[in-house]
């Protein structure tokens, strides 16, 4: 380009900030409400998917959709002294409490939710365990990266942490998990395992 | 600015950057296994390769290109020419890939819903509709600025 090289450096810094502010104009609106009339080119919709929560994986990716419906489903909570097996409706009669916890996505969405369900320290005292436990929680899927996932006791101890059982004030959508997930604060997107099947206490 | 607050300030800044990569370095080397730290350093020599045989001679191409094109326009018109063509180029490169998911099988219904391709089209088109506005604007005021000469000449 012809021209001084200030001016070649600054059209540069100016070029590089203008296709960056351009970009999140167009994209951050699946995450942000205020950029949302602008979202052109996210992949997601804000408050698109069942419930107004968008989906990573399906039920039908996970190859659950079966497993998660059967009538015969139950979680199993487990640790050195007892194992028990809860049914959704056991889960139900249980104390629910409600938390608005977001979504956090590794993929770069994030979306807000209110989530309804049983602390997930309340069902580790159902079984003899501490709440500051180190977990292993385990989802229906028969196979996946996240299929099984730790959990640390700086998460089972929080009391906002649940095994969800309803969203936005609906039973959880299978695509959200169905009969039941984990929703804790501050843990990414993939380790809030849906279509939950056991939860382990580790020594 | 002195040159010595000017050097003094480069080299805390170039302290505090060097501080940072150090303490990435040793949180990456300390907490992640030996397999991914090999797909990092993969991933980093392709990104490397890519810009530097694809990207590079794109961008090289592109400008001698337009500096050809536009040898008689102002270098601010150039300048923000360039900047929009940059805009469009970045925005392409995070569309493209959607295009192709879109175009693939894919079971999740809740993604990838938007018709991008139209988007981008019209992205486009209001690029090149700014870009005539710009050389239209330039050249009005190069043959102004060259009229008024010639009359106080005379």
């Amino acid at each position: 380009m012809k021209g001084n090289p200030s001016s070649t450096r600054r059209g540069f810094l100016v070029g590089v900030g203008a296709a960056a502010t351009a970009l999140v104009a167009f994209t951050a609106g699946q995450s942000f409400g205020l950029l949302d009339p602008l979202n052109l080119f996210a992949p997601r919709r804000r408050g698109g998917g069942p419930q107004s929560l968008p989906v990573n994986r399906t039920a039908a990716q996970a190859q659950v959709a079966e497993s998660a419906l059967d009538p015969s489903w139950r979680l199993t909570v487990s640790s050195a002294a007892l194992t028990r097996r809860f049914s959704r409706d056991q889960l139900l009669g249980l104390r629910l409490v409600d938390a608005d916890l977001p979504i956090a996505c590794v993929e770069g969405w994030s979306t807000d939710a209110s989530w309804r369900g049983v602390r997930l320290s309340d069902l580790l005292a159902s079984v003899h365990a501490a709440p500051d436990a180190r977990l292993r929680i385990t989802s229906l899927e028969p196979r996946g990266h996240y299929r099984v996932s730790t959990m640390g006791p700086e998460f089972a101890g929080d009391p906002r942490t649940l095994v969800a059982l309803e969203v936005n004030g609906e039973p959880l959508d299978l695509d959200h998990g169905y009969p039941a997930r984990i929703i804790a604060p501050g843990r990414p997107g993939v380790l809030q395992t849906k279509w939950l099947s056991a939860i382990e206490v580790l020594a | 600015m002195s040159r010595t607050v000017l050097v003094t300030l480069r080299v805390g800044c170039a302290l505090v950057g060097v501080s940072l990569i150090c303490i990435g370095v040793f949180f990456l080397l300390t907490t992640e296994p030996p397999a991914a730290l090999i797909g990092l350093i993969v991933w980093l020599a392709a990104a490397v390769v890519l810009h530097d045989a694809v990207f590079a001679p794109a961008v090289n191409v592109a400008d001698r290109m337009l500096a050809s094109g536009a040898a008689r326009l102002a270098a601010r018109a150039v300048t923000a020419v360039r900047i929009l063509f940059c805009i469009g180029l970045v925005l392409t490169l995070v569309v493209g890939p959607e295009l192709v998911a879109q175009g693939r099988k894919h079971a999740n219904p809740t993604v990838l819903v938007g018709d991008f391709a139209l988007r981008l089209g019209l992205v486009w088109c209001a690029i090149g509709l700014a870009v005539v506005a710009i050389i239209a604007a330039s050249a009005l005021h190069t043959r102004r600025r060259t009229a008024r000469r010639r009359s106080t000449r005379a």
